[in-house]
């Protein structure tokens, strides 16, 4: 029995390494990176082990589920960051991880940050390459092991905000191709930014539209309004002593989804603060197990 | 005598299913039913099949102590639901009462009065009264019980969600001579509540307590997500989005008020459940009462 364990133990260690190995970024545009300007010389990604800032060519790092248990579900994931960086550890690979363990494929989105500097029109820069990934995602979906029409969108924080825009936008098409859906089937927000109104998280909105942005802006980008009958299947988690996004955010998706009837789940944990990732140490409970149940109940 | 022996004998196979206290039941007021009438002959208590009590006239705590090693000190009162017309005492009452022995709380299943004119000179306040004689009994009797009196909670269902959300909310202006005890709750745990008595309101649950004609302040009394203040007790709400019976903006009224109160609170909404689903919502693997079970345990109870 103990030969067992740690033979099945060194299979998973060795799974593991490959698939950490095997992470090959796909660039969203390989002709050439839309609504950008010439990249200034000062301009440049940069990364640390758990986070990435200056992305100017956005990609897609792909995590196959292993065919064994892959259930044909996809997920592109929007790590957070203000809009000003992206947590690409706490936000992205611990995700990415987690949705392999229960057979759904992950793709992290490492998304151009909105700047003045790289793009003509910072406003639709994140929501673009989110737009691009779910086309990306799906046009593979055969090659892939997936199933088209169960491909998700995640995301944490500002993540979330691209996110809930990405679920709510999908007839606002920022990218040249317009045969590929970029509806998402379901999406997951994470204690994410939802309002750009009195309870917005500023940094994220000044980041994505700016200091002085006019009012249907704010409107445009305040997603609790961009709700439809027609938003997919949504589950949030959120954290009440949430120090830096209001847990409101939450609470006005949510009421938007009941009265559009968007099929939905809520759990707000009682504390974990923001930023808490796949595991919130405040609570013993595991929010990803229950996300994992409401997919299943989902069909995802 | 032989038609009520074999129903009696047939009641009592039927309850077998939920175990009805591990000790007998504790009448709330020994020395008489405080605001009461004279209870009519046609005004008898029973129970159905599937253990809805009705036409309670003497409201009893059924307790459930848990085994002594396994007792927290923690206690829980349990209002079942039933619109305020029954109790459904079983499936939210004494099963929820074994979970919590598991865990090692105590805990009361509160067989309250259902507001009536017939029995009561008030019926508004008389399950009101009912809850926080409770809270004050187990209270008095903490150090016999082995319970800690300040670890009393109260939980809820439907409209003993409203219940228990009343006497959390309540608590400053006992509706008993509480002689010095007080009836505020440590805690609060409130299932698929009925919340607010306005445009959101379960409308039988509001009619059986208020009357159909209620005055706005009567209304707004009742209405709990208007009652909440920084004293309100930690919060923990539980239901299902499709709720067909009680709006699910109940539970998120009662939130938004509890959140710029800052009582600290956690709230789980199921996409699925229905209403009135007990300890195991049916559309959904996860049991909420292992979340709530951790949530009483990071509170310290």
């Amino acid at each position: 029995m103990k030969r067992l364990i740690f033979i099945a133990l060194a299979f998973v260690t060795a799974v593991s390494i490959t698939n950490a190995q095997d992470v090959k970024p796909i660039l969203l545009y390989p002709k050439g990176v839309p609504n950008s300007k010439p990249t200034p010389a000062d301009y440049q990604e940069t990364n640390s082990k758990d986070w990435a800032w200056k992305v100017v060519t956005p990609t897609l790092l792909p995590y196959i589920a292993d065919k064994s248990i892959a259930t044909g579900t996809a997920v592109v994931i929007c790590p957070g960051g203000g809009y000003g960086g992206l947590s690409m550890e706490n936000e992205g690979y611990s995700i990415a991880k987690a949705f392999n363990k229960i057979g759904v494929s992950a793709f992290i989105l490492k998304y151009r940050l909105p700047s003045d500097l790289i793009m003509v029109d910072k406003t639709i820069g994140p929501l673009q390459d989110a737009q691009t990934a779910i086309q990306i995602v799906r046009s593979h979906a055969a090659e892939w092991g997936i199933n088209p029409a169960k491909v998700g969108i995640i995301g944490a924080s500002a993540g979330g905000h691209l996110a809930s825009t990405v679920e709510t936008h999908f007839k606002q098409v920022v990218v040249d191709d317009k045969t590929i859906s970029v509806r998402p089937d379901f999406a997951i927000l994470m204690y994410p930014v939802i309002t750009f109104g009195d309870l917005t998280h500023q940094g994220s909105k000044d980041n994505l539209i700016g200091k002085n942005p006019s009012q249907a802006m704010v409107d445009l980008y305040s997603n609790e309004k961009q709700v439809t009958a027609d938003t997919p299947p949504t589950f949030i988690v959120m954290a009440e002593d949430d120090g830096t996004v209001p847990v409101e955010n939450a609470l006005l998706f949510y009421n938007a989804m009941i009265k559009a009837k968007v099929k939905g789940e809520m759990h707000i944990y009682q504390a974990g603060g923001h930023g808490f990732g796949i595991h919130n140490s405040k609570s013993k409970e595991e929010w990803f197990s229950w996300c994992k149940s409401w997919m299943n109940a989902n069909g995802f | 005598m032989r038609f009520l022996y074999s129903t009696l004998l047939l009641m009592a196979m039927v309850t077998l299913s939920y175990a009805q206290g591990t000790a007998p039941a504790i009448p709330l007021y020994p020395n008489g039913v405080i605001n009461s009438k004279p209870t009519p002959a046609t005004y008898v208590e029973a129970i159905t099949a599937d253990s809805h009590v009705s036409k309670v006239s003497i409201p009893t705590l059924i307790p459930f102590f848990p085994e002594k090693s396994k007792a927290n000190g923690s206690a829980v009162i349990i209002c079942p639901g039933g619109g305020y017309s029954i109790l459904a005492i079983g499936h939210e009452g004494y099963a929820v009462a074994q979970e919590f022995n598991k865990i090692g709380i105590t805990a009361f299943v509160l067989k309250y009065r259902l507001p009536s004119d017939q029995i009561m000179v008030d019926k508004t306040i008389g399950p009101l009264q009912d809850a926080q004689t409770a809270i004050m009994l187990v209270r008095k009797n903490a150090a016999e019980w082995g319970i800690n009196p300040s670890k009393i909670g109260i939980l809820g269902f439907s409209a003993g969600g409203h219940l228990a959300a009343t006497a959390e909310t309540h608590f400053n202006k006992p509706a008993i001579d509480n002689k010095g005890v007080s009836v505020r709750p440590d805690f609060a745990v409130l299932a698929y509540p009925v919340i607010t008595f306005g445009d959101e309101a379960h409308k039988g649950s509001r009619e059986n307590l208020v009357g159909k004609t209620p005055s706005q302040e009567v209304v707004d009394l009742y209405s709990n997500e208007k009652q909440v203040t920084p004293d309100t007790p930690p919060t923990f709400l539980m239901q299902a989005t499709d709720d067909g019976g009680v709006p699910v903006q109940n539970s998120i009224m009662m939130y938004e008020a509890l959140l710029k109160n800052k009582v600290k609170t956690e709230m789980h909404l199921f996409q699925a459940g229905g209403h009135g689903f007990g300890l195991i919502n049916p559309k959904s693997r996860e049991l909420w009462f292992t979340w709530c079970a951790s949530w009483l345990k990071a509170n310290g109870f």
